[in-house]
């Protein structure tokens, strides 16, 4: 049964709590990411990405990149002005964070990896609507200070990478061995369905 | 009663500010090595377009431009001993699904197309992008063809009347594709021995 107790709806506070006492420790923060709370197979966020780049080791890779690049500055600096928030602005100050990254990381790739940069396409500025930046921004770096902030980001982060390098290698694998669904999106739902179902029976 | 909040404008105009400015900084470092990706690319294709014909001068540094009803553009010459063998024009659509579709068109001789390829463009992911060659041969279907093998009713999409194929759930596409490129062979016609000046 999926972790819900983390929810990503954003919570209609009046201010933001900074109690250290709250913060979760270091290793919790990693499993969380890693395994308890995966953003993709626990709380089913970027499926759009995970979906349609995993087609490929590289591409996934890349974009789970980018993805991580965009979640550590978004949660640093979120950390950083967590006293400055307010109700009225959050969101706001959120948006214009990750979008200001992600516009950076789209003009970096540009410049360092210009073939990888076509081949991703929209998809680096659709890192912008992921769910889980927003969501990670909102739940946790708006209340804890910024070291552990940093590890969520790394740890939401990686998992997100890993799942997108699994599915991009089950796909690769099997669309070079003859099973040609996997490279076109029904396969993404396959594969990522397999990992849902292995990683529920490991859980148990 | 609440307490009076202090106003959200400052936080939010002051990280606006700055987000600006790193966004502007980071855009012109990157335009140098932007702009060479860019050159390099525009070779490549103009390469590709030119498959099969041969010249011997650097294309990209051959180049004039003229007006349109697109605009200005520009116009590529390929040679071969001095003499003129084929024209590349550079053109873009705006009427595809979104934005901008920048692509290369390769005339010969005898007025045929030589090839066709993007050069850039934001269509949908899986849809409108079958123009790429990477992601389907669909623009090759525009090979050897020229105003005389096909009529002006045949220059459409199926949908339309003609005789290319569109794409299942992106018609806006590959309709301003075939448009695009027909205005080009008709703008071809139009210019004459100007175009090797």
């Amino acid at each position: 049964m999926p972790n819900l107790q983390t929810s990503t709806t954003a919570n209609a506070d009046s201010g933001t709590q900074t109690s250290t006492a709250d913060t979760p420790h270091g290793l919790n923060i990693w499993v969380d990411g890693l395994w308890r709370n995966n953003a993709g197979t626990v709380q089913l966020l970027g499926l759009c990405p995970l979906l349609a780049v995993s087609n490929s080791v590289a591409n996934a890779f890349v974009l789970g990149l980018a993805t991580l690049a965009t979640l550590l500055v978004s949660n640093l600096l979120v950390s950083l002005i967590r006293d400055r928030l307010q109700a009225q602005n959050r969101i706001l100050l959120y948006v214009l964070i990750i979008a200001t990254t992600v516009t950076i990381v789209d003009i970096v790739l540009q410049a360092l990896m210009p073939a990888m940069h076509m081949t991703l396409g929209l998809f680096i500025p659709l890192i912008v609507t992921n769910c889980m930046i927003v969501g990670r921004a909102e739940i946790f770096a708006s209340r804890n200070p910024m070291s552990a902030s940093v590890i969520d980001a790394l740890a939401t982060g990686l998992g997100f990478l890993i799942l997108l390098c699994l599915i991009g290698g089950i796909r690769e694998f099997a669309g070079v061995n003859g099973l040609l669904i996997a490279l076109l999106p029904p396969g993404a739902f396959f594969a990522l369905a397999l990992i849902l179902v292995a990683k529920n029976l490991i859980d148990k | 009663m609440t307490s009076q909040p202090t106003s959200p404008v400052p936080t939010v105009a002051l990280l606006g500010t700055i987000c600006t400015i790193l966004v502007a900084t980071v855009w012109v470092l990157a335009q140098p090595a932007i702009q060479r990706a860019q050159a390099q690319h525009l070779e490549q294709q103009l390469t590709e377009v030119m498959a099969g014909i041969r010249f011997d001068n650097n294309i990209s540094r051959d180049s004039i431009r003229i007006d349109s009803i697109h605009g200005p553009i520009t116009v590529y010459r390929a040679r071969q001993n001095g003499d003129p063998v084929a024209t590349i024009y550079e053109a873009t659509t705006m009427r595809g699904y979104s934005g901008a579709i920048r692509l290369l068109v390769g005339i010969d001789r005898d007025h045929e197309i030589t090839g066709v390829r993007i050069l850039s463009h934001r269509e949908t992911p899986g849809l409108g992008d079958s123009i790429e060659i990477s992601k389907s041969d669909w623009i090759t279907g525009f090979n050897s063809l020229s105003l005389d093998k096909l009529t002006s009713e045949n220059w459409q999409v199926k949908k339309d009347g003609g005789q290319f194929d569109q794409f299942t759930g992106a018609t806006i596409t590959p309709r301003a594709m075939v448009n695009v490129v027909h205005d080009i062979l008709k703008r071809h016609r139009s210019a004459g021995d100007v175009v090797f000046q």
